[in-house]
């Protein structure tokens, strides 16, 4: 396998759903991973937790199987199943040993077709989230992310809002809720599902399609909304501070652009020299190498199918939270006053195109970089011609696109000190 | 196990593997240091060494090493546990020459200049502060430490906070002669490359380290056999309670390890053994998930026990959902156990956490770098050939094998039994 041959599998069901495959002869084992294209992008912002209760109750009792008859089932096999929720996106990822394909194959199905929604299962996995969230609030850096958000986008943002939800909402989301979310958005024709492992794509395909191709979806789906998010207007600060803590943590930024936004590979690579290239590009050589001030310190650009953040982030002493914010803000000032440098350019072209073997060589990997490729809608041919889309950026458009969508003046900025 | 093991004549043991699945290939050397061979008023020092061994060599300035295993299209880090320090690179095969150029210089020629020790000085306290921010992390170190009275396995990796103050240049400078020596070293090659070839590059870039002829200080600490049950209960900010219960285990090169590896799938599952993201959660027919979880006690319960190379700890870790008594929740994890004593699992359970093993196992070694990982970790607590013997010789572990170990580690007079108890206004 190099680079840009990997060998990928595609093919289209009648009723639009997508199934992608790659081969890896070598390995015992074999990733199933269905993407569904929903998420808390759709949530009522006063039961917000709502699909992330969807998808912790998918696994909690299906038409197949009760909770217990499914845990008994896959823990004999050693079958693997989670499911990640996020604001476009829901993904049930299951992992089996090849001899084991079909019964993932069945497993997966039932999950994401046929869930029941027991109630006494609900008020489980209410409880179970609930604690998650009363730790998550006394968590600084949770309480820093939920901080920065609330500042970075306007109030009726979704991207406001936590996908977990809150303490407040998750107790209002009904079980009706769940099954209208289930009912109405998850659909074969927004479904594509990865297959990497050490079985026949045929096989598995030919099997997939025996377990997915008879579903249906009444009418439209419906369309995903990812609302443009504005700027904020100046420096939009807050402190929050907590109870029993040593350290700080500081985000800092604002809302960025679309994995699909013709600035995203400039921004991106933008990012990465002032980030996360090496021990976490300029901010971390200030912030962590030079000044010793934090253990980490880097920035990120969320991409996503809507304005998801840019966002930098530090955890440092309380009494340095001032220093390091500045030499952020410096660091931020600086990508964005001139040009990189030819050598960071060069550095983080090679580290793009080079890091692509590494990425490819696990069947998780696999599985993420196809659903990517489906999901951005980027072509089959994406991996053969990344290297050339990388290559051909230049330092004038980082910096063109730097300054079309960062700003060292106008940003959100969250804090979470020790309470004193 | 196609593994090659080699010896360079000043001491270095050379761990190759071949897998040509995939155009990469990982490279790792693993030192025997680490928290268990610290001394009082220098703990953390293994792991502020490994800091201080991205900061500057004979041939690399600071910063280098991370720019040029990046711009090669490559990851790398390092880590320190309580029986060893160790760095690797991933890179594309063809370039793995730099990452035995990183490792050979360092192991050697660090410089440890005196501005950087400073700077890296906060950066550590702030490393360990981040920890401090977490009340499970706080009971566990705190837990620990109360576990052993003789052996420096109950010191934290990352060392107190009066001794990261503290320490100077010179302990950190003694520290990384007196162990990084070839002799206590292991090098670990795995991926997609020609053994001979690249064993001749190994011995090119290692073979002039000069041997070191004095060996590090053995550790002669033996924790001895706890003859009561101990207790603590820490009471501070926290958004619900949690229960941590510990008993000393066996190492490694016990008969007992593999035993006692069965025995924690059947309590919650059989763990992930997966480095960079090879997550494989299992376990919710589990006796603790059944419990505790399930019966609406706990939000997880989750045991785990490590192969290291003197006796450690198996623990069970309890988060309480809001409302329910630790000593409840503590009673139920004691009759899970008290059963498993009394009558082993059930052949049924047995079969189940085989497979589950067995799957794990196959999911988690999938990477090169999760190849290296293994053998360099499993080579420094106990032998490389543990690695591939781990699989057979769980499945030829018995019911009554099980429960005999649960019998004789899981006692009242062996365990330290932690709580948290949120303080008052947030109960």
């Amino acid at each position: 396998m190099s680079a840009g041959s990997l060998q990928i599998e595609r093919r289209s069901l009648p009723n639009g759903l997508v199934l992608l495959g790659h081969r890896n002869e070598a390995s015992a084992a074999v990733v199933l991973r269905a993407m569904v294209r929903t998420g808390a992008i759709f949530d009522l912002p006063e039961r917000a937790g709502t699909a992330r209760l969807t998808g912790a109750m998918l696994q909690r009792g299906t038409r197949r199987h009760t909770f217990e008859e499914l845990n008994a089932l896959t823990d004999r096999e050693g079958v693997s199943i989670s499911v990640d929720v996020g604001r476009h996106t829901t993904d049930v990822n299951v992992k089996c040993l090849t001899e084991d394909l079909e019964l993932g194959i069945g497993v997966l199905a039932e999950v994401v077709r046929e869930p029941t929604f027991p109630s006494d299962q609900l008020e489980k996995v209410r409880g179970e989230l609930m604690t998650a969230l009363r730790e998550a609030d006394q968590d600084t850096r949770s309480v820093a992310e939920r901080t920065f958000r609330e500042l970075a986008y306007p109030e009726d943002h979704p991207y406001r809002r936590r996908v977990s939800g809150y303490q407040e909402t998750v107790p209002r989301v009904e079980l009706t809720d769940l099954v209208a979310h289930h009912a109405r958005t998850f659909r074969p024709d927004v479904v594509a599902i990865a297959v990497a492992g050490g079985v026949e794509m045929d096989d598995a395909f030919d099997r997939l399609a025996h377990e997915f191709g008879d579903w249906v979806g009444e009418g439209e789906a419906p369309a995903l909304p990812a609302p443009p998010a504005p700027k904020p207007v100046g420096v939009q600060a807050r402190t929050v501070e907590l109870p029993g803590k040593s350290q700080a943590d500081v985000v800092l930024g604002m809302p960025g652009i679309d994995r699909r936004h013709p600035d995203f590979y400039a921004l991106d690579v933008l990012n990465l020299i002032l980030g996360r290239l090496g021990l976490n590009g300029r901010i971390g050589a200030n912030v962590r190498e030079k000044q010793g001030l934090a253990y980490y310190s880097f920035s990120e650009l969320e991409g996503g199918l809507g304005p998801g953040p840019w966002a930098a982030r530090a955890g440092v002493n309380p009494a340095n939270v001032e220093r390091a914010v500045e030499a952020i803000l410096a660091e931020l000032r600086g990508v964005l006053a001139e040009p990189v440098t030819p050598e960071e350019l060069s550095d983080a072209q090679s580290f793009l195109t080079g890091v692509l073997p590494l990425a490819l060589e696990s069947n998780d990997g696999v599985a993420r970089t196809l659903l990517s490729i489906e999901l951005y809608d980027l072509g089959l041919d994406y991996l053969v011609r990344y290297p050339g889309i990388i290559r051909a950026l230049t330092r004038e458009q980082l910096l063109a696109a730097g300054r079309r969508h960062l700003s060292a003046d106008s940003y959100a900025l969250a804090i979470v000190r020790p309470a004193r | 196990m196609d593994v090659r093991e080699t010896k360079l004549p000043n001491g270095l043991t050379v761990l190759t593997r071949e897998l040509h699945h995939a155009p990469v290939a990982t490279f790792w050397v693993w030192y025997a240091v680490g928290a268990r061979n610290e001394l009082p008023g220098l703990t953390g020092v293994s792991h502020w060494v490994e800091h201080m061994l991205f900061k500057g060599t004979e041939q690399f300035r600071p910063g280098d090493i991370f720019r040029l295993v990046t711009k090669n299209g490559g990851t790398l880090n390092g880590f320190t546990w309580i029986d060893y320090t160790t760095y690797f690179e991933t890179l594309p095969s063809d370039r793995i020459d730099l990452a035995l150029r990183i490792e050979s210089d360092r192991m050697a020629n660090a410089v440890f200049d005196p501005e950087e020790v400073a700077s890296e000085r906060t950066v550590i306290i702030s490393e360990r502060e981040g920890h401090e921010n977490e009340p499970t992390w706080r009971l566990d170190e705190e837990l620990t430490a109360v576990a052993f009275k003789a052996h420096p396995y109950g010191n934290p990796v990352i060392g107190w906070k009066s001794d990261l103050r503290t320490m100077t240049r010179d302990d950190l400078y003694r520290h990384y002669r007196r162990y990084y020596a070839p002799g206590n070293a292991v090098a670990v090659a795995v991926g997609d490359f020609a053994t001979d070839h690249l064993l001749e590059q190994v011995e090119a870039r290692f073979g002039g380290i000069p041997a070191v002829e004095t060996p590090p200080p053995p550790v002669r600490a033996v924790e001895p056999e706890q003859e009561a049950e101990r207790r603590l209960t820490m009471r501070r900010p926290a958004p619900t309670r949690y229960l941590q219960v510990a008993y000393h285990a066996p190492a490694a090169s016990d008969p007992d390890a593999v035993p006692m590896l069965v025995l924690d799938a059947i309590l919650s599952g059989a763990k992930s053994m997966g480095m960079m993201g090879g997550r494989a959660p299992m376990g919710r027919s589990s006796r603790l998930y059944r419990a505790l979880v399930d019966a609406g006690l706990a939000t997880s319960a989750r045991s785990s026990v490590g192969l290291t190379r003197d006796p450690f700890l198996m623990d069970v870790s309890v988060t309480l959902r809001p409302g329910v008594a630790l000593s409840d929740a503590e009673r139920v994890l004691f009759e899970v156990i008290d059963d498993l004593k009394a009558n082993g699992p059930t052949d049924e359970e047995l079969a189940r956490a085989k497979k589950q093993a067995r799957a794990q196992f196959s999911y988690g070694t999938e990477t090169v770098t999760s190849n290296g990982y293994w053998l360099g970790a499993l080579s420094i607590v106990a032998s490389w050939r543990l690695f591939g013997e781990l699989v057979p010789r769980m499945e030829a572990v018995t019911a009554e094998d099980v429960r005999r170990v649960a019998a004789r580690y899981l006692t009242e007079a062996n365990r330290t039994v932690g709580w948290l108890e949120p303080s008052e206004a947030q109960r």
